[in-house]
């Protein structure tokens, strides 16, 4: 818990620094709200913004998950198939550079309004760092510890169970966590394509209204989730590899 | 005490099982680490290989278990010359003790059971009696990360035992155990100690002084009586440069 002070003091001075000065600058609130103004919306408006983050952290979570299951089940099979990676690998790559943001609204034609199109654009924005981690960490196991296996009886899928998977693991989480960061802002995106709930439609409807403080208290609950998403993420890393050494953890 | 492990190698250890090297070549980088080595070992026999560091004891032991092919010349194990062939027959335990991390101690042993199929709680059943011959008694629920360099070492021996192959190849087995360690070891006794059916075995050493105590694995096998033979490697232009 000790080192989470240094952050939270620099957060809580940057706070301080911003409420003065929009205060001393006398700038209107629908410009560039205070902090004040973002804590009373988030009380205010409590029962519009927690309806919506229920929403989101739905479109979130299950978006997510549904990520790193196809992202490590394709893994695998490009680990084992080097054809398949040959020809596959580089089509994900070109895949990334399509922008999400032009994504959506084909997804939301396609698949409608419901949670089905927002749970897509979750994960394609997660899927790939998962997929290329995964990929690497899955094929940079080291080729003594192989050579060791297989002089003891140790056949493909062995070496694959008690080899090659548990040392992949930390580049796993690698890409998870780098996933986890991104979940947030897919939801967001999928609901800007076409909704009628979640936190990016209060977003979408506060804008013209010019209700600054509410749209900022929608970012930080936001922000709020991609955080415990990471943090959970961090957390079943440090359940399922013990034996990494601890001073590794962010 | 019977032999431990059974596995299907049965009938090969009834027949006994030699290596046979003919005129190995072996071109690394281009260099001929291995320059025409010739080496006979009959089955129930056992060899430590003497050569200074890089003349090399492990390139050699990698063609011999299978894992590598030599560029010329041919090596059989049992009569058998194909990779897969020398790969069933041969354990090889690596100068590195190549511990998996995130295993015990105890499921590190017992690696090579599990690999044939054996139910883990089973696999820890055969390995757990052994821990205690070897010195190891209290450290099976440890993870390599918090053994010592000569306990690494004696659990990789184990887990080589344990994979009870007809030809044992032992790169440097004891290079990080102490002398007292090393001296217990070998005080064995080979009637009380019998963990393996291993008839044959072999152990590359940098110097001869090392031989007699890396040759120690005698004191696990049942044909204690057999002298142990010395046999340098031949020094290559390369090797000679070092
Ligand atoms: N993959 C490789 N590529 C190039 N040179 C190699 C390779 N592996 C081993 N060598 C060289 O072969 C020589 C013999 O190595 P090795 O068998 O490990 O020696 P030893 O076990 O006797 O110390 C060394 O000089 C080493 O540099
Ligand atoms: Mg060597």
């Amino acid at each position: 818990m000790r080192r989470a002070w240094p952050p939270l003091a620099l957060l809580a001075a940057m706070i301080g620094i911003w409420e003065l000065i929009v205060r001393a600058a006398h700038v209107p609130d629908y410009l560039f709200p205070t902090p004040s103004a973002v804590a009373s919306s988030l009380a205010g408006d409590s029962g519009l913004l927690g309806r919506a983050t229920l929403v989101t952290v739905r479109e979130i979570v299950i978006g997510y998950l549904f990520a790193v299951a196809v992202a490590l089940l394709i893994a695998v099979l490009l680990h084992f198939s080097a054809a398949l990676r040959r020809a596959l690998l580089p089509i994900l790559v070109i895949s990334q550079t399509v922008p999400t943001v032009l994504l959506a609204p084909i997804l939301a034609i396609l698949l409608g309004y419901g949670i089905e199109p927002k749970l897509v654009v979750v994960a394609v924005v997660c899927f790939f760092p998962i997929v290329v981690n995964a990929v690497d960490g899955l094929g940079s196991a080291d080729p003594e510890l192989v050579r060791m296996m297989r002089t003891l009886h140790g056949g493909r899928l062995a070496i694959f169970r008690r080899v090659e998977l548990p040392g992949a693991l930390p580049a796993i989480f690698s890409g998870a966590r780098i996933a986890a960061t991104y979940a947030a802002v897919g939801a967001v995106f999928g609901e800007w394509a076409g909704s009628s709930s979640g936190l990016g439609f209060v977003i979408l409807q506060a804008q013209p209204a010019l209700e600054t403080a509410r749209i900022a208290a929608a970012v930080l609950i936001l922000s709020a989730l991609a955080l415990c998403l990471y943090a959970l993420v961090s957390l079943a890393e440090r359940l399922l590899i013990p034996w990494q050494p601890e001073a590794h953890h962010a | 005490m019977e032999s431990i492990v059974k596995t299907d190698a049965g009938p090969l250890c009834e027949s006994g099982v030699g290596v046979d090297a003919d005129g190995v070549v072996r071109v690394l980088g281009g260099k001929r680490v291995l320059d025409g080595v010739d080496l006979q070992v009959s089955a129930r026999g056992r060899v430590g290989i003497v050569g200074r560091s890089g003349a090399g004891k492990s390139t050699l032991l990698s063609l011999v278990a299978g894992l590598d092919d030599p560029d010329g010349g041919a090596v059989s194990v049992g009569g058998e010359t194909s990779p897969a062939g020398r790969l069933a027959r041969c354990a090889l335990m690596p100068q590195r003790d190549c511990l998996l991390p995130w295993r015990s101690a105890l499921d590190n042993a017992a690696l090579a059971l599990e690999n044939v199929g054996m139910p883990r709680g089973q696999a820890r059943r055969r390995a757990r009696p052994l821990f205690a011959r070897l010195g190891l008694a209290g450290s099976e629920q440890l993870r390599p990360a918090k053994l010592s360099g000569g306990m690494r070492q004696r659990v990789a021996f184990l887990r080589t035992l344990l994979a009870d192959k007809p030809v044992l190849l032992l790169d440097e087995p004891f290079g990080a155990l102490d002398a007292i360690t090393r001296a217990e070891l070998q005080e064995c006794s080979p009637t009380r100690s019998r963990l393996s059916r291993a008839r044959c075995c072999w152990s590359p050493t940098t110097s001869r002084r090392h031989c007699s105590s890396a040759s120690a694995c005698s004191c696990w096998r049942p044909v204690a009586s057999l002298p142990t033979s010395t046999w340098t490697l031949p020094v290559t232009h390369h090797g000679a440069e070092l």
